[in-house]
């Protein structure tokens, strides 16, 4: 009774957002199956269309209330997670072309619109239970979608080593779910909600089942030490599908590993002593990850590798956040801007390079190498200078906006006193820069590249462009916004 | 009350340990993908024990969820399965390398 009763009252302008990307994914797929394949165009701008209504109800009518466990406020979490379905979506039009099966492309939309909304709906919650459930739906549309060019072996192998990984990661952070669930002895409908865990804290299930959480969630976003499957699936997987992967899903993870770290209160006296040992886990994972994912780097040639150890070592720096934030609590108030603003400058740059990579004309991409650019800058000197922007981004050069991100993050932890995080990363930045630039001189070399050929299509010339210029103006628009 | 969640617990995290080795040891594909869902069971194991231990429906009724999403899990790995099996006509983990350097 008390469940109906919630059912009936249940605010669904808090999910207006997850609801209409789900509903017209829905509908797109319906269509696709009902109507004849003459209108497969039109069904594929009904997609568009359903994804930019999503992303402007964000704006115009912003989500003011949560409920039944959905947090209000993060329309900028919404915001970079529709616009990276969005890209994705623009970018399989290339793809589809290339692969010759024009009429798939419907439902490969519809489900990065459906894996868009529950990784939202992930990041958003405030209860064990919806972010398990929400998680596990966007995983499973990712495992079809990694394998959708479902005749390259690349592609295959690649969705059978997520399914792997995803199947042991999802089984973690339940086992981790059930340890909290038993530690809080918290009954009836407030059940696993982030509000009620204080009570269980002194419980010794509840360290178990936060490690074990941590544990499912650092597989999700790539971090040592469960980083070792992030350059296969990159590889294999459809480039745009790679693209959601680097992107929407890091996204979606971090901003849970942040949210949970704020929620469960480490603050309180009797927790002084888990929270020293969560702080020291979580300080040396970042150092091994940034490590590990700049050195990786170094020796890569293939451009899908490359972006997933770029992945790892930027998932290595949004960890010195959250253990800047661990460690110093007080930095709360600009913990939520400068993590969205490291994050939209990661999303940007990322997609422009991915936009080109997705231009050459082999299906799957999966054996690019940087020799594949050689000559770039002299062919294509527009798409050449977007990425080189979108490179120096990832390096953090100034002024773009990976650099100002680094530096908030930098400034972060220095109020927060980790200086041996402050060290290992300008240690790892600068590491990085070598790889980004060997990307860089291989545009500039004046020989000319191997005989994959290099065809851009209008549509995703603008898009490099544009994303480029954004990486620019993104630090002049925000930076005063955030009070910089 | 401990001693009851003790005999719970334990068969529930020696399943879980099983399912991690074999995810880590076994070669063949098929096996792997019976131990992840090994694992799965183990954790539902874990809830329902501690739900019985404290009397609390809440768990349970958890564990239903987490077997229909493991019930679409298998459906989506048994297919991508079949059609790597149609591809590379093997499913073992020493014979798969496309990817890599």
């Amino acid at each position: 009774m008390e469940i109906s009763s919630n059912i009936e009252f249940f605010n669904w302008a808090s999910i207006k957002m997850e609801a209409t990307l789900a509903v017209c994914a829905i509908l797109t797929l319906l269509a696709t199956a009902c109507l004849p394949k003459s209108f497969n165009k039109i069904i594929s701008v009904f997609a568009f269309v359903g994804m930019y209504v999503a992303l402007g109800i964000n704006f115009v009518f912003p989500i003011e209330n949560g409920h039944l466990g959905i947090l209000p406020q993060n329309n900028v979490l919404g915001c970079l997670i529709v616009m990276c379905a969005i890209l994705s979506a623009q970018m399989s039009f290339y793809f589809f072309d290339k692969l010759g099966r024009t009429e798939y492309r419907n439902e490969f939309i519809a489900l990065i619109m459906i894996s868009a909304a529950s990784l939202i709906i992930f990041g958003r919650s405030s209860n064990l239970m919806l972010a398990f459930v929400a998680l596990e739906c966007a995983t499973i549309c990712l495992y079809i979608l990694a394998c959708f060019n479902k005749d390259s072996s690349a592609s295959l192998e690649a969705s059978t080593k997520y399914l792997i990984v995803g199947g042991v990661s999802g089984a973690t952070l339940l086992l981790g779910i059930a340890f909290i669930y038993g530690a809080s002895r918290i009954s009836g409908i407030d059940f696993l909600y982030f509000d009620n865990f204080s009570e269980g804290l002194l419980n010794k299930f509840f360290l178990v089942g936060f490690i074990l959480i941590l544990a499912g969630i650092f597989f999700k976003i790539a971090v040592f030490p469960f980083q070792f499957w992030a350059p296969d699936v990159y590889q294999g997987s459809p480039t745009p599908v790679s693209a959601f992967f680097a992107v929407a899903s890091k996204i979606a993870g971090v901003v849970f590993l942040a949210r949970i770290c704020i929620w469960f209160k480490f603050d309180s006296v009797e927790l002084l002593g888990a929270k020293e040992h969560i702080l020291t886990a979580i300080s040396a994972v970042a150092i091994i990850t940034i490590l590990i994912g700049n050195l990786g780097g170094i020796t890569q040639q293939k451009t899908k590798r490359l972006m997933a150890f770029s992945g790892i070592s930027n998932a290595g720096y949004l960890l010195v956040l959250i253990a800047s934030l661990l460690a110093q609590p007080k930095i709360l108030d600009s913990f939520g801007p400068v993590m969205f603003f490291y994050l939209g400058a990661y999303m940007f740059a990322n997609y422009a390079l991915f936009f080109a990579i997705n231009q050459f004309a082999d299906a799957d991409d999966s054996l690019q190498s940087l020799q594949d650019y050689r000559g770039l800058m002299r062919k294509r000197p527009t798409v050449a200078s977007g990425m080189i922007v979108s490179l120096a981004s990832l390096a953090g050069i100034p002024p773009t906006a990976g650099f100002f991100g680094k530096v908030l993050i930098l400034i972060l932890a220095w109020w927060a006193q980790l200086y041996w995080l402050i060290a290992v990363m300008i240690l790892g930045s600068a590491i990085s820069i070598y790889y980004y630039f060997g990307w860089i001189r291989a545009m500039l070399e004046k020989s000319e590249g191997s005989e994959a050929s290099f065809e851009p299509t209008p549509s995703s010339v603008q898009t490099i462009v544009l994303l480029s210029i954004a990486v620019i103006v993104l630090s002049v628009v925000v930076l005063p916004i955030l009070g910089v | 009350m401990e001693e009851y969640l003790i005999k719970f617990l334990v068969p529930a995290l020696m399943l879980f340990i099983t399912g991690m080795l074999g995810v880590m040891f076994k070669r063949n594909i098929i096996t792997i993908f019976m131990c992840v869902e090994m694992m799965l069971v183990a954790s539902m194991l874990v809830f329902v024990a501690f739900a019985s231990a404290t009397n609390d429906i809440s768990g349970a009724v958890f564990a239903f969820f987490v077997m229909a999403i493991a019930a679409a899990e298998v459906a989506v790995g048994l297919a991508v399965i079949t059609k790597l099996f149609k591809v590379e006509n093997t499913v073992s983990t020493k014979e798969l390398h496309t990817l890599g350097d």
